[in-house]
């Protein structure tokens, strides 16, 4: 705020001018005799130098406060005025606040290299050809009227030639022909009536073209500084044409001249509560940051909701990848609209995505989002790697599930083929040997016999093969039978402390499975006591324990670098689940959790 | 005897349909999944009805749904149900429900014609019959739980003959054993498992169940 001392100054200054020329020769005045008036005229004035200062950045930041300047310097065009230069300058900046007004709404480009939000579709009517011919036009008006009324006017004659007897001496005066001086002044009043035209017209087609919500474009800061623009321009106009239509005496114009402040003050809370708005979100992020810093669990868009009044507003950051990913890496759709991108010359940086109730405004949004901007990117980064480990381990779960969905297949394929002819074939065998034992001779049966056996064997082969690719079991009985139809198939001894008897899910059953197949294929042949099994729920996850080896005798390998321990791990985490180990004077202990959400 | 047949594949249904007519006996219905075959079963009535165990749509279990439905609609047809495979789970689903008049077999084991005829007679007498290989794995197995370890091997032998679906006599033949012996052996295995006050034909199935339970 110390960037405003030197504005302060200079409004007072200015405004302390004014307030004397007033209080001197006030009845002859623009604002007139009423002091509430004139303390309106005053506080316009220093209003618009200090909101536009505090709002300017970019290359029009001057306009305001020279606007502002102006307004407090037509007044000075007065008897009242403590000398020949201060009236001087009241004279030439008799008409000067209007042009500078109506080119201050001329749309600059935001400040590059700032964090800034891209423009989204309905919030701000891009300026297109049609407005900005308009507003140009408004301008150039104003600026012809501004230096025929002013400058021009005080050149073609001083205001003593015109019988203002106590009046100081106009500096700029090089000739004495009122007549002329009085028809400059005039035209630039009609000059200023066509500025105000062009000006409410640029409003219109503005307006007209703001995607069918005016309203909301009204009600925006943008919006609203237009609309009083305009309505400034408009009430000077009026006073303008009271003046014109006047003739031949000069009519006082103060009631128009009282909505001309008004409408300046109108403009300044326009342009200064955004600027407000914005300080204050940058001090709310501020202050966060460091609480969001400090606890994991709160994230930048906390502190962004906080500071732009949206508790549902959330993050999304870009990938490398063109995806969207919050900052767990998850990946988020950015929804159509309720969506302010911020990017950084260019590059984008973040998304808001907001509720849509919440007007959220540009300048807020670049302020709070450079107040966070070391948040950002720090979420940012997180959310990178992050993406990339869920990438992984989502792909790493697609693998193991696409084996065990191809097992599957390759088991209903044997099943459907093979052994359903094998079967077919032992019915076959089986009618040809009860023909067979009616026909003379014993040979025959006993060949068929023979033949079945060989039959029979071949879909034992078989159906242990299918068994053990994948067992059908699993699927239709559940984890339970097929655990226990598995440990009686094993070489060695095993014993079963615990099975779960409700259902789990399907991708469990299968997981936990082929973890105690895989377990009983390297555990399976220990000598007694053998290997043990248990398989229990544990809130929203499935213990799998199993032990094997034997309390005082070494284990044959380190479980830490054990293959076939490591095998059994990528097995558990690629179901989201975690493997610990523990040995327990010799007796090795794995215990598997698995999510079973 | 009249036979009513599911499976899904019409090189099995032929077979066993020729299987059956060697034996005799008259398919009066063959159909390859479960919602055309139960019409076909309320139709014809049949005093068997065999259903394979998987069957379309998902191949997991329809064939002792269709089980199911069939006792309960036709209480006067028993059903013999054959799997490819050897699960304890599935006899004991099958008993459960229905302690009385079906059978749970090895799909290839009926090839021979004499099992066969005895398997299916056996059921539309109204007893049950679990495929003995079932049995003998459940009997052989290590690590049985309470209360069945407290059985003794031979009363272990009993249990496994009375799963398949033998009476005391049978179980007598089959062991050498005297009629009073057997009916001893059955005394003392349903005081370990604890079904001494339960009535007789009950506590038979009971016996039956927690063993292809544990």
């Amino acid at each position: 705020m110390t960037r405003l001392l030197p504005w302060a100054v200079v409004a007072a200054v200015l405004s302390g001018v004014t307030a004397n020329v007033l209080r001197l020769r006030g009845e002859v005045s623009l604002a007139g005799p009423s002091v509430a008036a004139q303390v309106l005229d005053v506080v316009a004035g220093a209003a618009l130098i200090m909101a536009g200062a505090a709002h300017g950045r970019g290359r029009g930041r001057w306009l305001l406060p020279a606007a502002g300047a102006a307004w407090l310097a037509a007044e000075w065009a007065n008897p009242g005025a403590p000398g020949a230069v201060v009236f001087t300058v009241g004279l030439v900046a008799f008409l000067a606040p209007l042009p500078l007004v109506l080119a201050s709404r001329w749309r600059r480009p935001l400040g590059e290299g700032r964090l800034a939000p891209a423009p989204s579709r309905w919030r701000q009517p891009l300026m297109g050809a049609g407005p900005a011919v308009l507003l140009a036009t408004a301008v150039l008006l104003g600026l012809a009227g501004a230096v025929l009324g002013g400058p021009l006017a005080a050149a073609a004659a001083s205001p003593r030639d015109a019988a203002c007897t106590d009046c100081p001496q106009d500096l700029i005066a090089v000739a004495h022909n009122v007549a002329l001086s009085t028809r400059l002044a005039r035209l630039g009043g009609l000059f200023a009536i066509g500025a105000a035209l062009a000006a409410v017209a640029w409003l219109a087609v503005t307006l007209a073209s703001t995607h069918r919500q005016p309203r909301r474009w009204l009600s925006s800061p943008e919006g609203a500084a237009g609309a009083a623009a305009a309505a400034f321009a408009a009430a000077v106009a009026a006073g303008e044409g009271v003046i014109l239509l006047s003739e031949p005496a000069s009519a006082p114009a103060t009631g128009w001249h009282a909505a001309a402040a008004v409408m300046l003050l109108a403009l300044s809370a326009a342009v200064a509560v955004p600027v407000l708005r914005a300080a204050r979100a940058r001090r709310v992020v501020a202050r966060m940051a460091v609480e969001v810093a400090e606890d994991p669990r709160r994230s930048a868009a906390d502190a962004l909701g906080a500071a732009l009044h949206d508790a549902t507003l959330s993050v999304a950051y870009p990938m490398p990848d063109r995806t969207w990913r919050d900052r767990h890496g998850h990946v988020v759709v950015l929804p159509d609209r309720e969506v302010t991108l911020v990017t950084d010359s260019g590059e984008k940086v973040a998304a808001f995505i907001h509720d849509s109730s919440v007007r959220i405004d540009r300048v807020s949004v670049t302020e709070a989002a450079s107040a966070a901007r070391l948040l950002l990117d720090t979420e940012r980064l997180e959310a990178s790697a992050l993406a990339l480990v869920n990438d992984l381990s989502t792909a790493r779960r697609l693998a193991v599930e696409a084996a065990d969905a191809a097992r599957a297949g390759l088991e209903r394929d044997l099943h459907d083929g093979a052994q359903q002819r094998l079967v077919g074939l032992r019915y076959a065998l089986g009618l040809a040997s009860a023909h067979a034992e009616r026909l003379p001779g014993r040979d025959h049966a006993a060949r068929l016999a023979d033949a079945d056996r060989a039959a029979e064997l071949a879909l034992a082969s078989l159906r242990d093969l299918g068994h053990g690719i994948s067992p059908g079991t699993l699927t239709a009985g559940g984890l339970a039978g097929a655990v226990r139809t598995m440990v009686e198939n094993a070489p060695g001894p095993v014993t079963i402390v615990e099975l779960p008897t409700e259902r789990l899910p399907e991708h469990v059953e299968r997981t936990v499975y082929r973890f105690i197949a895989d377990f009983l294929a390297t555990a399976g042949r220990m000598p007694p006591p053998g290997a043990s099994i248990a398989v229990r729920r544990s809130g929203q996850d499935v213990v799998v324990e199993v032990e094997y080896g034997r309390a005082g005798v070494p284990a044959s390998a380190d479980p830490a670098t054990d293959p076939a321990v490591a095998h059994l791990a990528d097995r558990v985490a690629a179901a989201g689940g975690q493997l610990r180990h523990d040995d327990r004077g010799g007796r090795q202990r794995l215990i598997a959790s698995l999510p079973c959400g | 005897m009249r036979v009513a047949i599911a499976d899904d594949h019409v090189l099995l249904r032929e077979g066993l349909a020729r299987l059956l007519a060697e034996a005799g006996m008259q398919v009066v219905a063959s159909e390859g999944d479960i919602d055309s075959f139960l019409p076909a079963v309320g139709a014809s009535r049949p005093d068997v009805a065999i259903i394979d165990i998987r069957l379309p749509p998902t191949f997991t279990d329809e064939g002792l749904r269709g089980a199911d439905l069939v006792r309960e609609r036709h209480p006067g047809t028993a059903v013999l149900v054959l799997s490819q495979y050897l699960d304890p789970g599935y006899a004991f689903r099958l008993l459960q429900s229905f302690p009385s008049g079906v059978g749970y077999l090895l799909k290839d084991r009926v090839s021979k014609v004499a099992v066969l005829v005895d398997a299916v007679e056996r059921v539309v007498a109204g007893e049950c019959v679990v495929d003995p290989s079932i049995v003998s794995r459940l009997v052989n197995r290590t690590g049985l739980t309470e209360p069945l370890s407290a059985l003794t091997p031979r009363e272990r032998e009993v249990l496994g003959l009375m799963a398949e679906g033998r009476t005391n006599t049978a179980i007598g033949e089959r062991l050498f054993l005297s009629e009073r012996t057997v009916e001893g052996n059955v005394r003392r295995i349903f005081d370990k498992l604890g079904l001494a006050d339960t009535p007789q034909d009950n506590r038979r199935v009971l016996a039956v169940l927690a063993f292809l339970r544990a």
